[in-house]
């Protein structure tokens, strides 16, 4: 199939799917029995989605990034569910969060891409609302039927917009002017776009029942057989009681009663599979079976029933061997995710084993510019202390740099602000005794005096939480690891007198699995010999996948109490590690985690070594203008450090 | 006796509170802003007929400050009361609003009031003070609000008698906006929407959702005149936030409740 461009032309999506689930269509007609037919309908849903791409240079409507703040509050305030909304095409839930896509197509009409992204929002959040998520078994089982699956989410669809039309004036216009967009045709997530061609005539009164919502007389007359149960479903649907919602138990009982009708009907009729529209999205299959893994593993059940899942995993174990499917399905069932299933050795493949992170490790995402996704638990980061060695080394850097630790252990100690009493003031808290005797005179010698002689007590401010990360990738080999130890040594100096929590990590990996936050100094560690010899004898190699490091270290900055926060980042280079994380993609990934980082309010900052060319570029991508400084002699590095430090907290 | 001021009880809290003014047990008010306790404040005083001094706590409040001081007055040092001096000898009610935000030697000098001694020592005039048994402490404390720093103590919160409050729940608030704020039931409904809704919001981007208090002066805008939508833009959405993506999150709420 020849590569989808982004965005689709309503004919390119007309192709795409037909093109995407015809081969699921021959599979499952060729299929002699039914559960071979749903394995085959299965593995499609599980691995043949075709992904829309952002490719560069593409022209787009209003970026999601741009209302993704504000819309994330109005979905919270409305559906009043605490949701966060993140980054997937096509847009779902997770039942956690909202996805959305990244984008919508060109061109930009503020307003209308507004209304898509919240048209698309509240659907998903309707979804929640309603709790027509909560059985995950359920779902896996309509996902392993298409006629049932699309009945399903059109009804459910059906049923959201309701709900949020009958709440909210607003979101009923909203809904309405849906139809009338022709960007919501193209992202799908208006129905009547949705291919007609041989879609049965059972589906189609749904459809349009869907779209012109809600007042049934606008339904298109049909007194065919297939339009009579369709429009049964319809109307059952409506008359559900929303008053007593979200009571989350009679909705997806209806909506699956009437689903499993039509698909009788539909049976009856032997129609070929429909054409699925992902209007709702809903639910990343690998969730689905992430959660359904979880809970059956919980019962121990895997060896007993028949599930559509067992045998499907049966099913590629036997078709798979060598293929790329059991990477693929290892890859969906997210391990971070099933961390607390008991032994998985039970399950049917030892590859999908859920690895426990008793050591402490954690797991970040990945962000692929290219592809515009996230690829999830791509990295994982793991701390440990950094290499120790002889006193004698950290002993040789101190002494040779006196005059300049005890320059900034002033220049900080000037930075201070102490609790301290603040004088000549007209009201305060105690009498200063000298003020008020020289008062006392003004007033016995016939003067006015100034009334200043108060004093008062005044309390520390704000507190900073500063993180320094070091690289120490094997290009910093030879002089720029140990300016790195001067900086260090030195930036302690100061922070010690200033007494702000701080801590020093060194970074450096081998691979994206086995990244090493190489604690020099953790929060809670006091400066003893430990620290000493940690900072003395830091040993340079591996490479550097600064994404992951960066949001681990925002990480653990979020872990401090401080409301301020600042990261430092010291490195010799671009990020850069074996694979594809190297040129562009390393910078996006990296540019994408500095983001992430601030929008947890810590203030990133970088001093870069490298002398290459390009650098500034990079640098300014992934930092942002001013936010980060290229040193042309790695000498200054040291005394560098303190100062930039010390015009972040002025 | 002069009318009680207007107050919905939501629990068994004036119970509680006048038991405890019986037996002379200090009591702690627990809850967001703008959600009564300062008025139930008010009226369990004028219930029990008793004074109220209201202390409003910040930041540089001192014990000085609460207990007195000397003050240099046409050339003669001058010893003043201050409001809890005063509420100790007037038997009064003393109401610390915000109590944490003070500095922490206000809450030495509480301690002696607040257990069974009863008294108030002032260092500056050698003076020990009985409290009578009119006399009665409360303290108010968001707990929402503070940094770890600014948590009450253990050794305070475990001498008071706690009341929880919290924004009443939807009938009583919208109850509270109408009667307070004499716009119709209608209006008020909506405003108790659209304020329960920014409640979400909370550590999300918002310190605080919309307090009753400020659902009420929307209701008073209505009251005087202003449409509805005019009347929620000036509270609802420019009284909560001044980041200009929280404001536009509220907009749309109000386009979308208001239509
Ligand atoms: N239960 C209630 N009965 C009557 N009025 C109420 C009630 N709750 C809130 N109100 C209204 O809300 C307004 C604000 O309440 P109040 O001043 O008591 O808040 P507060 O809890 O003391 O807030 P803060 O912590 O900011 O001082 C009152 O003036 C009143 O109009
Ligand atoms: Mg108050």
């Amino acid at each position: 199939m020849a590569a989808p461009t982004w965005p689709p032309t309503p004919q390119d999506a007309d192709k795409a799917t037909l093109e995407e689930y015809g081969e699921a269509a021959r599979a499952v007609l060729a299929a002699e029995t039914d559960e071979e037919a749903e394995h085959a309908l299965l593995a499609a849903f599980l691995m043949g989605r075709v992904k829309r791409q952002l490719t560069d240079g593409v022209d787009v409507g209003l970026p999601l990034e741009e209302v993704r703040r504000p819309l994330a509050g109005w979905v919270r305030m409305v559906s009043g569910l605490d949701v966060d909304i993140a980054v997937n095409d096509p847009a779902c839930t997770d039942t956690h969060d909202i996805y959305l896509p990244r984008a919508v197509p060109a061109p930009e009409t503020p307003e209308e891409d507004r209304l898509l992204y919240r048209c698309m929002a509240m659907v998903q959040a309707g979804f929640l609302a309603l709790g027509l998520l909560d059985d995950k078994r359920f779902l896996a089982e309509i996902h392993a039927d298409w006629v049932f699956r699309n009945a399903w989410h059109l009804l459910a669809t059906r049923l959201v917009v309701r709900l949020w039309s009958e709440r909210y004036p607003g979101l009923r216009k909203d809904f309405a002017a849906l139809p009338l967009l022709d960007k919501a045709g193209i992202m799908r997530v208006n129905l009547s776009e949705v291919p007609r061609r041989g879609m049965p005539g059972a589906f189609r009164p749904l459809y349009d029942g869907l779209v012109r919502f809600p007042t049934d007389d606008r339904l298109p007359p049909g007194p065919t057989a297939e339009d009579s149960v369709a429009r049964a479903a319809l109307v059952a649907v409506d008359r559900l009681d929303l008053s007593t919602l979200p009571g989350r138990k009679g909705a997806p009982l209806v909506l699956s009663g009437q689903a499993r009708r039509l698909r009788e009907e539909y049976r009856r009729l032997r129609l070929g599979p429909p054409p699925l529209p992902y209007v709702a999205g809903v639910l990343r299959p690998e969730w689905i079976l992430d959660d359904l893994a979880r809970d059956l593993a919980y019962e121990q059940e895997w060896k007993k029933g028949n599930t559509p899942l067992r045998s499907l995993l049966k099913a590629m174990q036997q078709k798979g061997a060598g293929g790329g499917i059991q990477d693929k399905l290892k890859r969906a069932m997210r391990p971070g995710r099933v961390a607390n299933v008991p032994d998985p050795a039970d399950l049917v493949t030892n590859e999908l084993q859920a690895r426990p992170e008793e050591d402490g490790s954690r797991q970040y995402d990945e962000w692929n510019a290219e592809r515009g996704h996230y690829v999830v638990a791509a990295t994982r980061v793991t701390e440990e202390p950094a290499g120790s060695g002889p006193i004698e080394s950290y002993q040789r850097i101190v002494d040779a740099n006196r005059a300049q630790i005890d320059r900034i252990r002033r220049q900080f100690a000037a930075l201070r602000v102490e609790e301290r009493w603040v004088h000549g003031l007209p009201d305060g808290t105690e009498i200063d005794l000298n003020r008020a005797v020289s008062a006392m005179a003004d007033i016995k010698a016939g003067h006015t005096p100034k009334v200043d002689w108060y004093v008062r007590f005044q309390r520390q401010r704000q507190q900073t939480a500063i993180l320094t990360m070091v690289d120490l990738s094997g290009s910093t080999q030879g002089g720029i690891i140990y300016r790195e130890q001067e900086a260090l040594v030195l930036f302690s100096e100061g922070l010690r007198v200033l007494g702000f929590p701080h801590a020093f990590y060194g970074f450096s990996n081998q691979g994206p699995m086995a990244c090493a936050w190489q604690r020099i100094k953790g929060w809670e560690e006091g400066y003893d010999e430990t620290v000493f010899k940690r900072i003395g004898n830091l040993r340079p190699g591996g490479a550097t996948r600064l994404g992951a490091f960066i949001r681990h270290a925002a990480w653990s900055l979020g872990s401090q109490p401080q409301q301020r926060r600042i990261l430092m980042v010291l490195s010799d280079g671009r990020p850069e590690d074996r694979g594809q994380y190297r040129g562009s993609y390393g910078v996006k990934d990296t540019a994408m985690a500095v983001h992430e980082a601030r929008r947890q309010d810590v203030h990133v900052h970088c001093i870069s070594m490298d002398a290459s060319e390009g650098a500034e570029e990079y640098l300014a991508e992934i930092f942002g203008k001013g936010r980060y400084l290229l040193l042309d002699d790695v000498d200054k590095l040291p005394t560098r450090l303190p100062e930039v430090f010390k015009g972040l907290v002025r | 006796m002069s009318a009680l001021p207007y107050y919905r009880p939501t629990g068994n809290e004036i119970e509680v509170f006048e038991t405890a003014a019986r037996l002379k047990l200090p009591v702690l008010l627990k809850g967001p802003t703008g959600c009564g306790k300062s008025r139930f404040v008010r009226y369990m005083a004028s219930k029990l007929s008793r004074p109220v001094i209201t202390v409003a706590c910040q930041e540089d409040l001192a014990a000085a400050d609460l207990t007195g001081r000397f003050m240099l007055e046409g050339g003669e040092t001058v010893w003043r009361d201050g409001p809890l001096t005063r509420g100790v000898r007037e038997g009064a009610i003393v109401y610390l609003d915000e109590v944490v935000e003070a500095r922490s030697d206000v809450m030495t000098v509480l301690h002696p009031l607040t257990d069974d001694r009863r008294v108030l020592p002032l260092d500056r005039t050698g003076e020990e003070l009985a409290a009578p048994d009119s006399f009665l402490i409360v303290i108010s404390y968001n707990p929402g609000y503070q940094s770890v720093t600014r948590e009450l103590k253990e050794s305070t919160r475990q001498r008071f008698v706690s009341l929880s409050f919290d924004y009443p729940d939807e009938a009583v608030e919208t109850e509270i906006v109408a009667k307070e704020s004499g716009c119709d039931a209608a209006t008020a409904a909506r405003l108790v929407e659209i304020g329960r809704a920014t409640r979400k919001l909370k550590s999300h981007g918002l310190k605080e959702g919309a307090s009753t208090r400020l659902l009420v002066y929307a209701g008073q805008l209505v009251t005087g005149g202003l449409p509805l939508r005019q009347a929620c833009e000036a509270t609802l959405v420019g009284s909560l936030t001044d980041d200009q993506e929280m404001t536009r999150s509220l907009r749309e709420l109000l386009r979308s409740v208001l239509g």
